[in-house]
């Protein structure tokens, strides 16, 4: 079927026939088949999945991979000319120096360093911070929330109170500590410390989605079969209930890019050497009007991977969710956006 | 229900004990209290380490010195409430009391203006769901959730504070002050708003032109005519403008709230923007220069019982949307004249000397020059300082909204219910507003809760941009300072209400969804 | 339908905007009387006397409304202000220092109450803690005393006595005498307090009182103040137990009120006027807690310079506006009239664009500057050393010749002149090809005279002779006497500097660890946030940070530098550097300071102990009306001469 003809008719589905064609459009395929087909439907979500997987690839070629420690680096170079660490001279160009040329496309800072150099590395650095904080805190949130809301009862309350326990920890002093104690350990160990504490929003959503799923038949069927409370955990409901998960981590994923430029604000996320978009876009939030490439590349950056998160993030939605039926529990779909926009 | 209140009470408590104590602990472990006198020679040095050391008792361990703290706070059991004095010899509580107002003026108008604009375009998007209008909607509220706040700070202070004020101090050959503005303006911001109303309707190419058309030319117009009249200079709606606006609201609202056939709603809305009309000028006789937030208040609540007796005589069945329409008429008309009369205050703000024709300011919540007593020229001040770090604030969140309003709508337009409302023939207005509407705003009641809840946490990057002295900036100099007690004194309050917020979101859901009860697990 | 509603509200708004009518005289173009001073942290205390409320909001205000014998120009020289009175040394003998300050005749608080000694003694209240303790105002060493103030334990403290205070037969007059001769006596006298206000506070008064009332409340105070120190053995005929335990007494309130009722934040008409009195050309008038603080015009001002009359200052306002980038906007939307601060090149570009206003930068006493670990400091607590180790065993450690080569090729490499040029140079004029003035000595400032000869033979030459080039290539030569694999291209040697996570450091940190690389050391480059409170790790090498002297004292260095001094966090330890500094603390004459200066930079430069880079410089942007505006390199900076100030 034609994609344009589809999309005229889920603009009329919401008056006539819905059943017809929601049957129509899926008749023969499997979940997964439905759920891809679907969003490859959502041009902007395909669009952004591409420009972000292109960005991806962009700057971590351009930039090269560097990890390990400041004295045990390693470090594989990309095909960018200039890192971090090289402070090659700057030209004066009017008022401005380091105005961008085509040695440094970008520009360069007041002491040199290439901004070509220093977006892609940062925008690495960020991408990595996203990853971890969003992958970790949807891990915990899952685990958490599954076993609330499959066991219930006091095991429950048990793990429902302490969710509110770490709801009232603030994420400015978590970042406060990190970057007084342990800032120099590095983006990695800042991006776990935070998504140990970016969990919350999660939990509460798997667990009231796992909470109405326990109740369903096949679960019934599946524990009269003889399975385990883990495999029915895992096997049985949690596929069930993955559309939320994902959807909801997307969300987080574009709210950690924004938490860690807001902590960097304050001074208190990624610390020098190493650099993120947060920390750029900070320094230089005051170059407005006098060397404005320092202000705009970094936020562009940003604006494009967290708009390309979400637009991957509202396909998917879509995707799992065709006609937003009642897959998400709306209660704890809406608590998860009380974490989602952090960074006032 | 008591019990389970009482219960979940008591956890609170305990939740609060234990998070107090880590926090504490943490912050402690978060900085050098000391660290302000590292790059000091001062010859007495090693005496002000000393002192310092003593009052913030920093020789006694912070687990151990968390107790003594909890020992002041646990004093309010006896009369002794104490949260301790901040580093700079003021007490916390003094402190919070000074800073909370501060952010309820910021953060509160700019969360409400969020959620009610939010949750309107969410409505329109979902209406509208696959329209240009959503994707166009979609795709700014997803842009705007995607701004750091301090870099929309930057920009809205560039164009609307300096760039605006450059525009209103520009004075012509002669000297004069004059707003005119540049014909490039005039037609570059009516053909964007004809994008955006054109944006609004649905239908034929030749639809769609012909909206964005008659917009171009109507703001165009109106702009002219702002632009060589100065009207910037000495803006006012007078009583012509307030009564075309009332009169167009009370319509608006019957087609809205009730349809035309309802005439009793139509008769009682158009009396009421009458009476408006008519109280024009006592209100500006009542409304002089020494009035105060009370006597508007007291203005309001006259208004308000007015406009329900309107809608009491006009109908004798079915009374309910009738009052409606006529209540919120003379809510709009009150504010139109409220409008009307901080506009006439204009001027002198403008020209006094503390302002000296820069009206918009980037920095403070207010100007400490302005010695007037005028109620106006106050709330004009007031209004002045909020408007840019509400935009920035409003701008950033509102697109939260947006997308829940638009999921949970969409969610319901697809329930069976909906179906049968619209089976048994009723038209699309009663089906959203009447039907639909109600159980999309379940799930965004406890979303408002959580985040009302939030309001006194204070926005930490705004305040700090537009240098506003709030809750958000007391967290971040406590943390930046070492000052434990007055970071406590914060936490305590939002800790405190965040775990209430919690437990009223769970009260909230069950009573507005009877299918769900509490303590039942 | 949609479309008509639109059409129809477009149509209301249009008619309702057209109807605009009342036409607007011109406003007059008042010459302006108000000047708006942004200050990064909010007052806290009207008395910035206090260990808590020493911050630099507060000291500037305190200065608007306080005139004393002196203050320091923005050439940082001490002026006298002969207005208020004089003062001069009157035994200079073994054993016997002696200054009199006198008040000139007939200088007046803002209340009409005449300045006399009596408004000095409370000077010796709050620097003695010999006083507190005999007056039983409290052991400042181990409690918290009556009079909570930042002033024990200095110099004062440490040389004069309960009764040093001695005051004339006219009153005017109150002699100090120390305990031997005091280099830096200048800055170490008495400040006028108004004594009264506190007596009367004491006494529960909420209002300002007639002027008979106010003078003898003074006379109170001057009794209190002797009695409250005096003792049957010194005075067998005038002591009187009952006198003494009233004066006690009297003290003890007074010096509540002094360290407590001062904390004001919220300033209007039903503040008690009595914590306003003000000797200076301002007096506050209301403050919002947080926002701001208006000062207008003393009328009775006669203590200091006269205040300037054509189109004078009526109001002085500070605001309180956190960051710098915000002020820099602030300033071009005409929200404040004086910006004062440490911008980023972006916001300096910003500040000098802004038509308005006047730029000037200007440098300040605070100085960058590199110090280098010999061995454990003086000061390591266990916690310290369970962190960064017990003992120091990096690459400097010890006076080796290896240590000493080490150190001397790390001082070498060090990119002196670059970091000066990016820092402060370039900051404000990005193409400058000039050189930026590098800081020579941990003693002097540029501008002193002293300075020129000093670093003559100091020893600094080594480190400012040829291009860097080539001092980096004499560095790696020394390296490579001990590290032969050490090349432009092998960096062999670690090295950890601390140094705090700010921008200025983290730059500076990349041209060090850049450069230093050339000299085969491979310098760390992560930031410490919590860089203060690790000055004593044995695990880091290099320390980067700047000292910030408040005054220009002679001895204001030696906490630097001797071995147990308290800001040697390095293990310097040399007798002849000790001797020299120890000997500052007595002389009398420039040639024998100049002298024991020059002995402790040798040392210094022998050893390769640190290197100075450079002063900070700070940025005065003000609105261009105003006039009479110049920076100062110490507190309270820009407002010292706000008597010049007009528009």
């Amino acid at each position: 079927m034609a994609i344009k003809k589809s999309k005229k008719d889920k603009a009329e589905s919401t008056t006539v026939g819905e059943n017809a064609i929601a049957n129509r459009e899926t008749e023969g395929l499997s979940q997964g088949q439905i759920i891809r087909k679907r969003f490859f439907q959502h041009k902007p979500a395909v669009f952004s999945l591409f420009f972000l997987i292109a960005i991806t690839l962009f700057v971590y070629s351009a930039s090269g991979i560097h990890l390990g420690t400041e004295h045990n680096p390693i470090n594989y170079q990309g095909w960018w000319h200039y890192t971090i660490l090289d402070l090659p001279d700057t030209t004066l160009c009017g008022e401005a120096v380091g105005c961008p040329t085509l040695d440094h496309p970008f520009g360069q800072d007041n002491i040199g360093r290439d901004f070509f150099a220093l977006v892609t590395r940062g925008t690495e650095i960020s991408l990595m911070v996203m990853v971890i904080i969003g992958f970790l805190g949807g891990f915990i949130g899952t685990v958490i929330g599954a076993i609330a809301g499959f066991f219930g009862g006091w095991v429950d309350a048990v793990l429902m109170r302490f969710t509110d326990f770490i709801i009232t920890i603030p994420t400015i002093l978590i970042g406060a500590v990190i970057g007084f104690r342990v800032g120099n350990l590095g983006v990695f160990v800042l991006a776990c410390l935070l998504g140990v504490f970016a969990w919350t929003g999660l939990a509460r959503l798997v667990r009231g989605e796992f909470l109405s799923l326990r109740e369903r038949e096949f679960v019934d069927a599946a524990r009269v079969a003889g399975a385990s409370n883990f495999r029915i955990i895992f096997k049985h409901i949690l596929p069930n209930a993955i559309g939320v998960i994902i959807v909801s981590v997307t969300l987080a994923l574009s709210g950690a890019i924004l938490l860690e430029t807001a902590l960097s604000y304050i001074g208190l996320g990624v610390q020098a050497p190493d650099v993120s978009l947060g920390l750029i876009i900070n320094q230089y939030q005051d170059s407005f009007t006098y060397s404005p490439w320092l202000f705009w590349w970094p936020g562009a950056f940003i604006i494009a991977i967290a708009l390309s998160v979400n637009f991957i993030g509202d396909g998917l939605r879509d995707a799992f969710d065709p006609r937003q039926r009642r897959r998400i529990k709306r209660k704890d779909f809406v608590l998860v956006a009380a974490k989602t926009r952090p960074g006032k | 229900m008591l019990a389970f209140i009482g219960r979940r009470i008591s956890i609170a408590l305990l939740i609060l004990f234990g998070s107090s104590f880590i926090a504490y602990n943490l912050e402690a472990y978060a900085g050098d209290p000391l660290a302000g006198l590292a790059e000091s020679t001062a010859p007495n040095k090693g005496y002000l380490i000393a002192t310092l050391t003593r009052e913030l008792q920093l020789d006694v361990p912070p687990p151990a010195r968390y107790f003594l703290w909890l020992k002041g706070v646990l004093g309010f059991l006896t009369g002794h409430f104490d949260l301790g004095m901040s580093r700079d010899a003021s007490p916390v509580i003094s402190q919070m009391a000074t800073a909370i107002p501060v952010t309820l003026r910021l953060v509160t108008g700019a969360t409400f203006t969020a959620i009610v604009l939010g949750i309107t375009i969410g409505i329109i998007s979902a209406i509208r769901q696959y329209s240009r209008l959503d994707y166009v909607m979609t795709f700014i509220s997803f842009l705007l959730f995607s701004l750091p706040v301090f870099w929309v700070a930057v920009l809205l202070k560039q164009y609307l504070a300096i760039g605006f004020n450059d525009f209103l101090g520009h004075t012509d050959a002669n000297g004069n002050p004059q707003a005119s503005i540049p014909v490039e303006w005039i037609i570059g911001i009516s053909a964007i708003l004809g994008v955006v109303f054109a944006g609004f309707v649905s239908g034929t190419r030749n639809r769609v032109l012909i909206t964005w058309a008659a917009t171009f030319v109507l703001f165009s117009a109106m702009l002219f005519g702002i632009s060589s009249t100065n009207w910037l200079l000495n803006p006012q709606l007078s009583i012509v403008g307030v009564g075309i606006m009332s009169i167009g609201v009370a319509v608006g609202l019957t087609y809205v709230l009730t349809g035309f056939e309802n005439r009793g709603a139509l008769k009682a809305g158009l009396t009421t923007a009458g009476i408006a009309i008519v109280s024009y000028y006592p209100f500006q006789f009542l409304a002089g220069p020494s009035t105060n937030a009370f006597m508007i208040l007291g203005l309001g609540l006259v208004s308000m019982a007015i406009a329900f007796a309107v809608g009491w005589f006009y109908v004798k069945v079915d009374r309910g949307p009738v009052i409606r329409v006529s209540m919120f008429t003379a809510l709009f008309a009150g504010f139109f004249m409220l409008v009307d009369r901080i506009m006439q205050s204009w001027n002198g703000y403008f020209n006094s000397d503390a302002i000296n024709r820069r009206p918009i300011p980037t920095i403070g919540d207010s100007n400490p020059l302005l010695m007037s007593n005028d109620f106006w020229i106050q709330t004009l001040d007031g209004i002045t300082h909020v408007a840019l770090p509400t935009m920035a604030l409003t701008l950033i969140s509102f697109a939260g909204y947006v997308r829940y309003a638009r999921g949970s709508l969409l969610e319901v337009l697809n329930m069976d219910y909906i179906r049968t409302a619209r089976a048994k023939g009723l038209g699309e207005r009663q089906v959203i507003l009447r039907h639909a509407m109600r159980n999309a705003m379940i799930p965004l009641t406890t979303l408002i809760a959580f985040d009302i809840a939030g309001i006194l946490g204070g926005a930490i990057i705004t305040e700090s941009v537009f240098g506003w002295k709030g809750m958000g900036t007391l967290f971040r100099n406590a943390i930046g300072n070492q000052d434990l007690n007055l970071f406590m004194g914060g936490l305590v309050l939002t800790s405190f209400l965040a775990v209430m917020a919690n437990l009223a979101a769970d009260l909230l859901y069950s009573a507005l969804d009877p299918r769900i009860r509490i303590g039942k697990k | 339908m949609k479309k008509g509603l639109v059409k129809s509200v477009a149509l209301l708004a249009a008619s309702a905007f057209g109807v605009a009518g009342l036409s607007m005289a011109p406003a007059q173009a008042d010459v302006r009387s108000t000047v708006i001073i942004n200050e990064t942290t909010a007052m806290s205390s009207l008395n910035s006397g206090t260990p808590d409320t020493n911050l630099v909001t507060n000291t500037d205000i305190g200065s608007l409304t306080g005139f004393g014998f002196y203050y320091y120009n923005d050439k940082a020289a001490l002026v006298k202000n002969t207005k208020f009175g004089s003062y001069k040394i009157t035994k200079n003998t073994t054993g016997d220092f002696e200054v009199t300050y006198t008040v000139a005749k007939g200088k007046v608080w803002s209340d009409g109450t005449p300045i006399n000694a009596d408004d000095l003694l409370l000077s010796l209240v709050l620097s003695s803690s010999d006083y507190s303790k005999k007056a039983g105002l409290g052991n400042p060493d181990t409690d918290t005393p009556a009079f909570n103030s930042g002033g024990y334990g200095g110099t004062v403290d440490n040389h004069v006595n309960a009764n040093a205070y001695d005051i004339s037969d006219d009153g005017m007059s109150v002699t100090v005498t120390y305990d031997s001769y005091q280099p830096d006596w200048q800055v170490l006298g008495p400040g006028p307090a108004p004594v009264h206000a506190l007596v009367l506070m004491a006494a529960g008064k909420k209002t300002l009182q007639k002027t008979s009332v106010n003078i003898s409340a003074k006379g109170k105070f001057e009794d209190a103040f002797y009695a409250a120190v005096d003792t049957e053995a010194a005075d067998p005929d005038g002591y009187d137990a009952d006198t003494t335990a009233w004066a006690k007494g009297l003290m003890a309130k007074i010096g509540n009120i002094w360290s407590n009722k001062y904390n004001i934040t919220n300033i209007n008409s039903s503040t008690n006027p009595l914590l306003l009195i003000s000797n200076g050309g301002f007096i506050v008038q209301s403050a919002v807690d947080s926002q701001s603080v208006i000062l207008g015009r003393n009328a009775k001002y006669n203590s200091g310079p006269a205040l300037a009359t054509s189109n004078p200052i009526n109001s002085v306002v500070f605001k309180f506006v956190a960051d710098g980038a915000p002020a820099a906007q602030a300033l071009a939307n005409g929200d404040i009239d004086i910006y004062d601060g440490q911008p980023s090149t972006a916001v300096y570009q910003q500040l000098k664009g802004i038509s308005g206003a006047t730029t000037v930068v200007a440098p300040t006493m605070t100085f960058e500057h590199v110090d280098l670990r010999v061995g454990v400091s003086n000061s390591l607590t266990d916690a310290q050393a369970a962190v960064g180790g017990s003992t120091y065993t990096g690459p400097f450690a010890g006076n080796s010749q290896k240590a000493i080569d080490l150190r001397k090729a790390f001082l070498l490499a060090l990119p002196r002149q670059d970091i000066a040029n990016k820092e402060v140079l370039q900051i404000f004029d990005p193409g400058s090809t000039a050189n930026a003035t590098v800081l020579n000595s941990s003693f002097l400032l540029p501008a002193q005279k002293a300075y020129a000869t000093l670093i003559k033979s100091s020893g600094i030459a080594a480190l400012t002779t040829g291009t860097q080039a080539q001092r980096t290539a004499q560095a790696l030569a020394l390296v490579k006497k001990y590290y032969p694999s050490a090349s432009a291209s092998n960096s062999v040697v670690d090295i950890t500097m601390t140094f705090k996570n700010n921008s200025r450091r983290i730059d500076e940190n990349a041209l060090i660890a850049a450069e230093e690389a050339k000299a085969g050391f491979n310098v760390s480059r992560t930031p410490d946030a919590g860089w203060s409170s690790h000055l004593n790790y044995n695990s880091s090498d290099v320390f980067m940070f700047a000292w910030s002297p408040s005054a220009i004292a002679q001895t204001g260095t030696n906490a630097n530098f001797l071995s147990d001094g308290s800001n040697n966090h390095y293990g310097w330890n040399y007798p002849a550097m000790d001797t020299a500094l120890h000997a500052l603390e007595t002389d009398s004459t420039d040639a024998a300071v100049n002298a024991h200066i020059l002995a402790a930079e040798k040392i210094i430069n022998a050893n390769a102990l640190t290197a100075p880079l450079y002063q900070w410089p700070q940025v005065i942007s003000y609105n261009k009306s105003l006039q009479g505006v110049l920076p100062a390199p110490l507190t309270p900076n820009i407002v010292w001469n706000y008597f010049a100030w007009h528009y």
